[in-house]
Parts: structure tokens; C-alpha cells; sequence
């Protein structure tokens, strides 16, 4: 089941959401940020606590730098010193009593919620550390010793909440570029209605108004297009950098900006329904959806926890003999330099990065495992539609068989075609659409790879009608007239040959053409160097095959079945990948390692497919390969980190030799460099030549940013900083 | 001791380049005050916090100092006092020439990040005393080159106490220019200010050469008495 998100940074937060108004934090750090950032007086006192405890740790430090001075300089205590020493030592334990509400109230707080749950976290090592110090303390007062470390409580509660709120902060980082897209849609826009225009805020347009974008602007719904021809830029959601143009009816993605002339939309889903709307969704159920890497990182840190306390009472056992001070500490110092926060975040947050990045630049993962696995392709088939070809097939001619009603065959061949999203029923099925001399169809049926069938009301009666290829014609007994015979032999091997026919006879021949891409040679080239060995599985003819492989310059394999690329697929290096539209391929995809669907712009998923690429072309991939090979990177990295820091800080902290806010302090700075390490990719990712983006804060209609200056950049950026 | 009064002069002078970083805290602080007696209090209440996070972070600075030059490994190699002192001299001496421009390379007052920004504001717009004192104690740890300079200076006293004074001192020092910023916004030309900042420029300097001074004055010395008069033989 998918977990809730965080209110402040948005990624997954384990904690049960009991009613929808209170806001949900995943961490106490996220909590704290959350109430630096808002106004009201709850978020106040969280700050204004940080603030004193500051305040009272200060003060304890001083003292404690105080008493210190004397143990260093060895002075011969009189009965003053004496006395004053003592009533420091008392000072200390005034002023850490607040510290220890102040801060270590959210701490409990929050240790006893995941303990209600059964989860065992580092805030339970905090509080014992913490408290074993604290408890040593107030007993070496009583019993009238001097050592006393009260400021070790201090520190270590101070440190730990700073270090929570900046990993809180850097947490947000990792979803920022995703939830910055939102921001850049327009809060109203120009709805005509009855001759008038009116300006409305976005939630109040429905369906079907129709709303005038002006040139520069962002389209902000998803909508047809209602006028002439326009160009749009479609780069946020696709990711590609070329404009593209829309004729009139064509769908528009909200996010989308408009780089032509006025153009005027028809809404076609509501505001909070829009794409960029609807793909911040996604990235989130990506995100929260639970995959292996993981769970095997939650079921690591499970046993952390546990493992943790039983060394700690090793070290205090071992070194007892040099006295109950020097082992408690030594203890302490074990208990607080273990992080198991850097084993648990060191796979997901990486994770997490790459999901947001990828969708900021129009390639949405599935999930975590989908990035992992796409990492590790070693072989990649292509389908040719889209990747070599443009996706653009023509019928080039029609022959329609003599002795029978031209446009009746003609508009119902149409009919049939306009129920399959396949490109040649699509080329087919372009064009004037008369409905009425068509023939009524019933019970069609979709049969990938071969053809549709359906039921025709004839004029003398029912009978069954077929559009597909020739072998499937021949298969379901159709015969072909003798004028149309003669144009199926004198078709070149340039065509694909589609036969409409009804009552076990071909009334008509389509000869329909697609266009070799010259471009994608590129992307190929690319992907070559990446390592991956590239092969086109099409179902077009043999000849065709052998002309688009002289083409192209990979191996292409002609005359496939869906089934028959599954084959091809499965005797290739594995893992491998397949690239197709993800619905005419499901079979291929669904049986490839790493599926890869193209021009997933429209609905955002496929279901066979991990990896879903919005743009309609394959540039994308190769960057989507080095994202996934650099995350798999970074989560090695992590892992050995949080585990090589894990296993020397524990050993040198059971020698006896570390002092227990060192220990804490390095805690902290051990999750926030595994923290880091995962922004960083982000970072290395979110600005690429590829994609050429503006700065997150364009509020201005033109689009390009001017070049600025490093240091004017620099004076900017605390703007961008405060947008929350 | 008897730099203190030079100490003074500095962070009064020096607090031009303050109103650079600081001031902003100020200003915002006379912004959101209701009278002028009450942006006097609540400037008085920042400039406290001020002072305290830096006394504090004198004291610490002073036992660092004491700490590392009495038991240290760094002892038996280092005479610890005259390095402090040197460091901590060149330290202000090169901060000195560089705001005078001497150096060459033009003086970039660069911006904290503002995750102290949105955590200060929240405190400077509350009314309550204590809040605006917590600003003044956030503020205080800003990273500023006169702080450190000063902090040197603190460090190479090797005492808590010595060096928890000049801090403070410090700190005083700078009380009147930004209290005069957040009430009157800035009184000073930027022609005049220039001018001012110049001097400062130069009293950083002959501050550093006096530490500089005392630092090699402990060459040579078994174990030195930071509490000595360096012109004094």
C-alpha cells in the first residue's frame, strides 16, 4: 500500500495519516523547517524553542569552559573555588533542564509515535544517550563528584535538531524540481463567453470553455485546439527543446508554452486535472510506491537499532574497570555516533532524486526499481515506429476493387480504423469522415499485429469485415480480385499493404509509407556509446527491414509478430530493454527487462511499460540511461559510506576514545553528507545541455533569461532560496 | 588589556562594514517597531543578543587558546601564545588592507545564505523582548571577517575571561552605528561612509600590528604571560 507524503518536502513518510486537515511530517526535521517557513503562532513557538534552548546551551557551555579551566590549570582548590565550582555545577543543571524540555519534548514525542508503530529509530539511540548522561550527571551531584556533563546533553540535543532541520531543507531540495513546475502555471486566464472575454481564476473554468492564450504565455489546461495552426513549446513536459506545431483539434498539455501567435483553446479537463497537475501526481505515487531497494534498506535498518544497544552495553561492560564514568561515556559516544538514518536514506533518497529530475525532464520512472534496472541494460530493441521513422505514415494510394460502392468501402474501412491507435489504421483512418454511407459496425475486435475485425450491417445482411495485413486476409480466407492482385505485385517494397474487405472478399487495397527519420541517427549513435547494442524489431517487410539497417546502420530485423519480438528479446544480452508506444507492443515491452514507452504525453503511463518517455521522440533515452547509471552510482556510494562509517565510528567509539558530542555531531554530518551526495545528482542532472531550462523563477512572459553575471546570479538567488 | 580601548574603536568604526550584513536585521527591526522608544528598546535588546553570542564566543575562543598552548601535543612543537597572536595579527591586517583597497582586490560583501534570513525574520517581527534577543543571538554567529579577526585576537589572550572581554568589547562597539541604522535608516552618505570605512580599514590594521607585535615579542619566551604589556619590556 503506498504511504502517505510529507507535508513540507513531499516524499514518502511511513506515518498514518489520521484525518486529511493536520498536516503529516516525515521526519522532525521536516516539521521544523515546515514551522520556519509559515507564519502562524504553533510554527512560532517550534522556532522560538530552538532559539532558547540556543540561549540555555550557551550558558552551559560557558560554565562548563569555566570548570574546565580549573581541572586544566590543576589549581590548589580553596574552600572558595570549592564553592563555586559547586554552585556552577548547579548552574549547569539549571540551565540544561530547559534544553532537555525544550528539545527532547519533540524528541519523545516523536520516538513515541514510530514506537506505537513498532519502528525503532535513531531518535531511540538519541534519547538513550541523552538520558544516560544526563541521569550520570544529576547522580555525580548528589554523590558530590565533579565530573558532570550536563553540556554533552545540550550539545547533543542542539546539534541533533539542527542537523534534523537541515536534513528537513535538503529533503525538500530533492522534490523541488518537480513541484516547481506547478508554480508555473498562470492563476487565471481569458475565458470567452458570449462575445465577451473574462478573466477567471483557473479553478473556476470548466469544461468545453474556450480560453484565448496569448503568445509567450503558459497554456494552463489541457485542451484541443480551436483555431488555426499554432506552435507550442512543449519542453517541460516532454523535454524536448524543439517546438511543435498543432493543427487545429490537435490536444495541448497545460505546462505548454505557446511561441507563435494567439492562439485559442477548448478545456478539456479542469485545472487540478491537467497534465503538469497529473504528473506531480504520478511523481509521487512513484515515489511512495514501495519498491525492493527499498524495503531491503528499511529491513537493514531494522535490525540496526538493536544490534547498536547491545554494543553499547558491551562497551560499558568492557571498559567498567576503569570506572562507571569513563565506561558510561564510552558507552554514550557508541550509542550516538551510530546513524542508521544514512543506512536507511542512502537507497531511497538517490532514488527519489532521479524520479523528480527525470520527470522535470519528461521521463517518468515507475518506481525506484524501474531506475535500477535501466541502469543495468546491457542490449536494447527498438521498435521502428517513432524511433527510426517518424511516426508519420501516409497512405500514398488506395485501390478499391471495381463492381461495388466506392465510398461505402472507403468510409467504412475508415470507420474500422479510427478503433485502433496502430500508426497505419491511424493513416487510414485520416481524412473527410462520412459516416453515412459507411456500413454500421459492430463487435470489433483488435487483433495485435494482424488486423481488426468487426460485424457489418451490409445491405444484404450481416457478415463479418476485415482491415489488416495480407497474410492475416489470406488466413481468414479472404480472396483477392483479380484487378487488385495485380496492384499487390506491383507494389514496391517501399509500401505496407493493408487489405479492407467484407464477406470473405478484399474490396480495397491501402498503400501506405512512413519516412526514415535522418536525426535519429544521432540518438542510435549515442545510445552505442553507451554501451548498449541497439536493434530495430519491425513487422514491415524483409526488403523494407534491409533498406531502413542500410539506413540507420544497426541491425534490423524484418517480419515480426509481437510475439516474435518477445522472442527476439528474450535471445538478446541480457537485461534488456524495449522501446515502443507501449499499446500496439505491450507484449514485447511487458516481456523485456526495462520496457520503455514513447509519447506518453497525453495519459502519463503505460502499463507495460517501467519507464515512460512524454516526448515523442528517443532523445530522451540516452540521458535517462546516464541518469539511471548515475543514481545506481550514487546509491553504491551511499551505501558504502553509511556502512563504512557505521562499522569504524562504532569500533573507535567502543575503544573508549571519542567524546560523545564529536560522536553526535559526526552523526549528523554522516546522513547529511549521504543527503548531500543524493542532491548532487540532482544538481548534475537538473541543468542539462540537452535540455536548455530557465531559472525556476520566471514570472516574466518572455521566456529567455538573460544571461546574468556570477555575481549578480548570486545576489538573485536568495530570492529563489524564499519560495518555499 | 590595553587594547581594549583600541578594540572599541575598531567595532565602532568597523560597524560601517557591519550595516553591509547586519544591517538589514536592523532596519527591519525599526520597520516593524511601533515608537521610536520602542525601536530604541527593541534595538537595545538585539544589540544584547549581539553581544552575549560573542562574549560567549570570546570565552570559548580564549579557553581554545589556553586549551591548546598548556597541554596540547600542539605544545611541545608550537610556542602556542606567539603563533595566536601572529596569526590573529595577520588575520586583521590583511582584513584591514583589503577593505582600504590597498590590496587590489575590491572588497565583496558576500550575502549569508538566507537560511539565517528566514530564521531571523520570524524573531525580528515578533514584540516580545525575547524574541528580538534571540535575533540578536542568531545574528551574532553570522560568519563576518571581523568577527574572526577579532575572535583571533580573543584566542591568542589564552583566557576565558580575557577573551570573553575583548569580544564583548567588541560587540559594544558596534552597538551605536547599528542602533543608529535601525532608527534612522542609515544617517550616513555613502561618500562619508566610504571615508569612515577607510579609517576603520586602517585601525583594523594597527590593531593587528600590535597583536602581530606581541606574538613575536613571546618568541624567545619560556612561558609567556599573555596578561603582559607588550611595550613594556
Amino acid at each position: 500500500m503506498p504511504n502517505q507524503s510529507c507535508s513540507y518536502c513531499g516524499l514518502p513518510t511511513p506515518v498514518r495519516q489520521t484525518d486529511s486537515e493536520t498536516p503529516v511530517y516525515c521526519c522532525l526535521g521536516c516539521r521544523i523547517a515546515a514551522g520556519i517557513i509559515n507564519d502562524d503562532r504553533q510554527s512560532e513557538w517550534t522556532v522560538t524553542r530552538l532559539g532558547m534552548a540556543i540561549f540555555f546551551t550557551m550558558n552551559v557551555m560557558v560554565f562548563t569552559l569555566v570548570l574546565w579551566t580549573w581541572n586544566v590549570h590543576e589549581i590548589d582548590p580553596d574552600a572558595r573555588i570549592l564553592a563555586f565550582r559547586g554552585i556552577l555545577r548547579y548552574a549547569c543543571l539549571l540551565f540544561s533542564t530547559p534544553v532537555l524540555i525544550l528539545l527532547g519534548g519533540p524528541l519523545v514525542e516523536s520516538t513515541a509515535a514510530a514506537l506505537r508503530e513498532r519502528r525503532l529509530t535513531t531518535d531511540v539511540l538519541l534519547l538513550l544517550g541523552v538520558a544516560a548522561a544526563f541521569g550520570y550527571s544529576i547522580a555525580a551531584l548528589y554523590y558530590d563528584s565533579p565530573d558532570v556533563y550536563f553540556e554533552v546533553c545540550c550539545m547533543i540535543l542542539v546539534a541533533v535538531t539542527l542537523g534534523k532541520w537541515l536534513e528537513g531543507t535538503a529533503k525538500q531540495k530533492a522534490t523541488n524540481a518537480i513541484r516547481s513546475l506547478c508554480e508555473l502555471l498562470p492563476t487565471t486566464a481569458r475565458v470567452q463567453r458570449n462575445e465577451h472575454e473574462i478573466v477567471t481564476p483557473i479553478e473556476q473554468v470548466a469544461v468545453g470553455d474556450q480560453v484565448r492564450v496569448l503568445p509567450g504565455e503558459r497554456i494552463p489546461f489541457d485542451g484541443s485546439v480551436g483555431g488555426e495552426t499554432c506552435v507550442v513549446d512543449e519542453q517541460l513536459i516532454t523535454g524536448e527543446s524543439l517546438p511543435v506545431t498543432k493543427h487545429h483539434g490537435d490536444l495541448l498539455f497545460a505546462g505548454s508554452l505557446n511561441v507563435s501567435h494567439e492562439l485559442i483553446l477548448t478545456v478539456t479537463s479542469p485545472a487540478d486535472h491537467g497534465t503538469i497537475a497529473r504528473l506531480v501526481k504520478a511523481v509521487e505515487k512513484a515515489t511512495s510506491t514501495s519498491c525492493r531497494s527499498i524495503r531491503l534498506a528499511d529491513r537493514l535498518a531494522a535490525w540496526f537499532v538493536p544490534l547498536i544497544i547491545a554494543s553499547a552495553i558491551a562497551t560499558f561492560a568492557l571498559h567498567y574497570g576503569k570506572g562507571v564514568q569513563a565506561s558510561l561515556m564510552a558507552a554514550v559516544s557508541v550509542v550516538l555516533i551510530a546513524c542508521p538514518c544514512a543506512l536507511g536514506i542512502a537507497t531511497p533518497m538517490a532514488l527519489w532524486v532521479a524520479i523528480n529530475s527525470g520527470a522535470r525532464h519528461g521521463v517518468l520512472f515507475r518506481d525506484g526499481d524501474a531506475v535500477i534496472r535501466l541502469a543495468k541494460l546491457r542490449s536494447l530493441g527498438l521498435d521502428k515506429t517513432g524511433t527510426v521513422t517518424t511516426g508519420d505514415v501516409r497512405v500514398v494510394s488506395e485501390r478499391i476493387t471495381a463492381n461495388t460502392n466506392t465510398s461505402a468501402v472507403r468510409d467504412t474501412a475508415q470507420q474500422l480504423a479510427r478503433s485502433s491507435t496502430h500508426p497505419l489504421s491511424r493513416a487510414i483512418a485520416n481524412g473527410v469522415h462520412r459516416i453515412e454511407t459507411a456500413l454500421k459496425l459492430s463487435n470489433i475486435q483488435d487483433h495485435p499485429g494482424k488486423g481488426i475485425t468487426a460485424i457489418a450491417l451490409a445491405p444484404d445482411g450481416e457478415t463479418e469485415a476485415l482491415l489488416g495485413s495480407v497474410s492475416f486476409a489470406k488466413e481468414s480466407g479472404y480472396t483477392i480480385p483479380m484487378d487488385l492482385s495485380g496492384q499487390l505485385e506491383n507494389a514496391t517494397e517501399h509500401n505496407a499493404i493493408v487489405c479492407f474487405g467484407w464477406r470473405q472478399e478484399v474490396k480495397a487495397l491501402f498503400l501506405l509509407q512512413d519516412t526514415i527519420r535522418t536525426e535519429s541517427r544521432g540518438t542510435i549513435r549515442e545510445l552505442q556509446k553507451l554501451g548498449l547494442l541497439p536493434i530495430i524489431l519491425t513487422g514491415d517487410t524483409a526488403p523494407r527491414a534491409a533498406e531502413m539497417q542500410q539506413a540507420i546502420g544497426i541491425e534490423t530485423i524484418g517480419e515480426l509478430l509481437p510475439e516474435d519480438k518477445a522472442q527476439k528479446l528474450a535471445a538478446m544480452t541480457r537485461p534488456v530493454g524495449m522501446v515502443g508506444d507501449g499499446l500496439n507492443d505491450a507484449i514485447a515491452l511487458s516481456s523485456a527487462d526495462v520496457g520503455i514507452a514513447m509519447d506518453c504525453g497525453a495519459d502519463l503511463s503505460r502499463e507495460s511499460a517501467d519507464v515512460c518517455l512524454l516526448g515523442s521522440t528517443l532523445a530522451q533515452l540516452p540521458w535517462a540511461i546516464r541518469l539511471a547509471r548515475a543514481t545506481q552510482q550514487t546509491v553504491r556510494r551511499n551505501l558504502v559510506w553509511a556502512i563504512g562509517y557505521n562499522a569504524v565510528g562504532i569500533c573507535f567509539a567502543m575503544s573508549g576514545n571519542l567524546n560523545p558530542i564529536i560522536a553526535a555531531v559526526a552523526m549528523v554530518g554522516s546522513s547529511l553528507f549521504v543527503l548531500t551526495s543524493s542532491l548532487a545528482l540532482g544538481v548534475a542532472f537538473g541543468s542539462d545541455d540537452s535540455v536548455s531550462h530557465d531559472l525556476p523563477s520566471e514570472a516574466s512572459p518572455n521566456n529567455s533569461m538573460p544571461r546574468v553575471a556570477a555575481g549578480e546570479a548570486i545576489a538573485m538567488r536568495p530570492e529563489v532560496e524564499m519560495v518555499p | 588589556m590595553m587594547e581594549l580601548p583600541l578594540v572599541f574603536v575598531a567595532g565602532f568604526l568597523g560597524s560601517s562594514h557591519c550595516v553591509g550584513m547586519c544591517g538589514p536585521f536592523a532596519v527591519l527591526l525599526g520597520s516593524t517597531s511601533s515608537s521610536l522608544q520602542n525601536g530604541f528598546n527593541r534595538q537595545a535588546f538585539f544589540s544584547i543578543g549581539r553581544i552575549f553570542t560573542y562574549t560567549v564566543l570570546g570565552a570559548c575562543a580564549g579557553f581554545g587558546g589556553m586549551h591548546l598552548g598548556s597541554q596540547s601535543v600542539v605544545s611541545e612543537w608550537v610556542n602556542v601564545p606567539a603563533a595566536l597572536s601572529i596569526v590573529a595579527g595577520i588575520f586583521l591586517i590583511y582584513q584591514g588592507l583589503s577593505t582600504a583597497g590597498a590590496l587590489g582586490v575590491g572588497w565583496k560583501s558576500n550575502p549569508a545564505p538566507c537560511l539565517a534570513g528566514g530564521l531571523v525574520a520570524n524573531f525580528l517581527k515578533s514584540q516580545h523582548p525575547s524574541s528580538v534577543f534571540l535575533a540578536g543571538v542568531f545574528t551574532g554567529f553570522l560568519p563576518c571577517g571581523l568577527v574572526y579577526g577579532f575572535l583571533g585576537v580573543a584566542a591568542s589572550s589564552q583566557q576565558l575571561l580575557r577573551g570573553a572581554l575583548t569580544m564583548g568589547t567588541f560587540g559594544l562597539g558596534t552597538v551605536p552605528v547599528m542602533i543608529a541604522t535601525g532608527i534612522g535608516g542609515g544617517f550616513l552618505s555613502s561618500t562619508t561612509r566610504g571615508r569612515v570605512m577607510r579609517v576603520a580599514a586602517w585601525c583594523l590594521v594597527i590593531a593587528g600590528m600590535i597583536s602581530v607585535a606581541r606574538g613575536v615579542g613571546y618568541i624567545g619566551l619560556d612561558s609567556p604571560d599573555p596578561t603582559d604589556c607588550p611595550f613594556c619590556d
